[in-house]
């Protein structure tokens, strides 16, 4: 059991990479608070949780919104007593325009979604970690931020923020011993993909632009945090992690746009 | 968690070092059910202690000499492996030295350590791992991890053929990593900040020891640049190696993992 008595909180985790990582740290010991704004499939992972033999509780909470996410932090500590571990799951893409197209409402809710929630959930849930000298934060990033396979300039820009944050806080709270740090999933078959999830066809010939041939399984993901929450990576901070089956195939300088 | 090393047999160099970080990775796979770890070391001795360490463990072991710079004693120990276990599913890239002090002047420095510098850590990492290659790709299954170093980030230390050394392991583990994607062959890389080995000994050599004082001055010095307050252990570095060369991250392929206490970011 790699996290034993340890309490985690997983924004996102309704579904998909976030569902997987709850349901993980669960199996390793963990109790979960389950964020998300979709409460029926966040109740419906907290109950994976339990039935692992865990504390799970679903919490109905929008993560660009910084009073609930306040609440969401008193809850689990209400309940809980304490916080050890934070995964910054929650994010999206909802919508996409040309950057000339894109309309300044467009461009706030999505760095919002990806970026200011992941601020706001360190903000409120830090003061706990480092009243206790001990913490693991875990952003979820994208490959997009690092290699963008097209121009999403709101969603990759929030995600490289995400980055830059999480340099910036494994810097100021290494003396709390908290440690900071990210993952970069390549491509993972979750509802990212929307109407298409279901479209098998689609992932076998998007998995063979991967190196290793196949498209990313939330559990992937979901691994890579397990270590990254755990004490196996107590000497790693302000690392970034790719889980990207391995792409990009060369560094983005390198990179050849095919012409149109 | 189970890493799925059940039937599975590995191969760590550079493993005889009862300080290093070889031994910690052979006896974590060891102790995570890897049935196998071969054990193999320039010195047989050394080789043959960290292998009894597997046994007790309960793990199968096999201690074998090669110096990894002869491609003759690399492919023949190779072969004493697989006749005995018949495959190699995880090859551990451990084996390396330090063979120059830091902060040497480029004007001062020797080339014959240069040319030396680079067949230990860049040339012997591929001729091991050029005996082993063909073996995964027949049975398509097969994971790498080499030791790079965090010194290829830090030019604090002047201008040192071992982090360059270092970087070319960083650049092959990514060019391995991409040649071999589809043969069900996954390559990465851990890069260790400082830690207690035997390196320190070498950056010591024909320096008088420490007086106690000048010792907890060094100590305090190496402290201020470690944002997590400490350095690293063997164990930090196995942590990493083990979970690489594990399943769970059957995704995860030509990345250089820094396990540094902060000191790269």
């Amino acid at each position: 059991m790699l996290l034993q008595h340890k309490v985690a909180i997983v924004t996102g985790a309704a579904r998909g990479i976030g569902r997987a990582t709850a349901i993980m740290f669960a199996a390793e010991g963990a109790s979960v608070a389950v964020a998300d704004i979709s409460l029926k499939e966040a109740n419906d992972t907290a109950s994976e949780v339990r039935k692992k033999g865990r504390e799970g509780m679903a919490v109905f909470c929008n993560a660009t919104d910084g009073k609930q996410v306040s609440d969401l932090v008193q809850k689990v500590v209400a309940n809980f007593g304490k916080i050890d571990i934070l995964v910054n799951n929650a994010g999206g893409l909802p919508s996409t325009a040309p950057v000339e197209d894109m309309s300044e409402e467009e461009w706030d809710s999505v760095v919002d979604l990806n970026l200011k929630s992941t601020f706001l959930c360190c903000k409120y849930v830090v003061p706990h970690m480092k009243a206790r000298r001990s913490g693991a934060i875990i952003n979820i990033s994208s490959l997009g931020a690092t290699s963008p396979p097209s121009s999403n300039v709101h969603y990759h820009s929030g995600k490289a923020g995400v980055l830059g944050m999480t340099v910036d806080l494994a810097v100021g709270l290494c003396p709390f011993n908290i440690r900071v740090n990210a993952i970069i999933p390549g491509p993972i078959r979750t509802a990212f993909f929307g109407s298409r999830l279901s479209d098998d066809v689609f992932f076998a010939e998007l998995g063979k632009t991967v190196p290793l041939g196949r498209v990313g399984a939330p559990e992937d993901i979901a691994g890579a945090a397990l270590f990254l929450a755990s004490e196996l990576s107590s000497f790693i901070t302000g690392e970034f992690i790719n889980v990207t089956g391995g792409l990009p195939l060369a560094p983005p300088r390198a990179r050849s746009v095919p012409a149109k | 968690m189970d890493l799925c090393f059940k039937g599975k047999v590995a191969l760590v160099s550079g493993a005889g070092s009862q300080i290093g970080f070889g031994k910690a990775i052979a006896l974590l796979l060891a102790k995570e059910g890897c049935d196998t770890v071969a054990v193999t070391d320039v010195n047989l001795e050394d080789a043959e202690k960290t292998a009894d360490a597997v046994k007790k463990l309960g793990g199968g072991s096999l201690a074998v000499r090669a110096d990894i710079t002869r491609k003759a004693e690399v492919d023949a120990m190779v072969k004493k492996v697989l006749e005995k276990y018949s495959k190699i599913d995880i090859l551990c890239n451990v084996a390396g030295a330090i063979l120059h002090k830091d902060n040497v002047p480029l004007d001062q420095q020797d080339g014959e350590v240069w040319t030396r510098q680079m067949d230990l850590n860049l040339f012997g990492t591929m001729n091991v791992t050029r005996a082993v290659l063909p073996g995964m790709r027949e049975r398509k299954y097969g994971v790498i991890v080499n030791i790079g170093s965090g010194s290829t980030h830090q030019y604090s230390m002047g201008v040192g053929m071992y982090a360059m050394s270092k970087f070319a392991i960083d650049l092959f583990t990514k060019q391995l990593a991409t040649a071999e994607s589809r043969s069900g062959i996954r390559v990465n890389c851990v890069a260790p900040g400082p830690a207690p080995t035997n390196f320190g000994a070498v950056l010591r050599e024909g320096l008088p020891p420490p007086t106690p004082e000048q010792a907890k001055q060094m100590r305090e010095r190496m402290l201020s640049t470690m944002p997590l307050g400490r350095i690293g252990t063997a164990a930090d570095i196995a942590n990493a190696t083990v979970f690489l060369a594990s399943d769970v991250t059957s995704y995860v392929t030509g990345q250089v993992f820094h396990v540094s206490g902060g000191s790269v970011m």
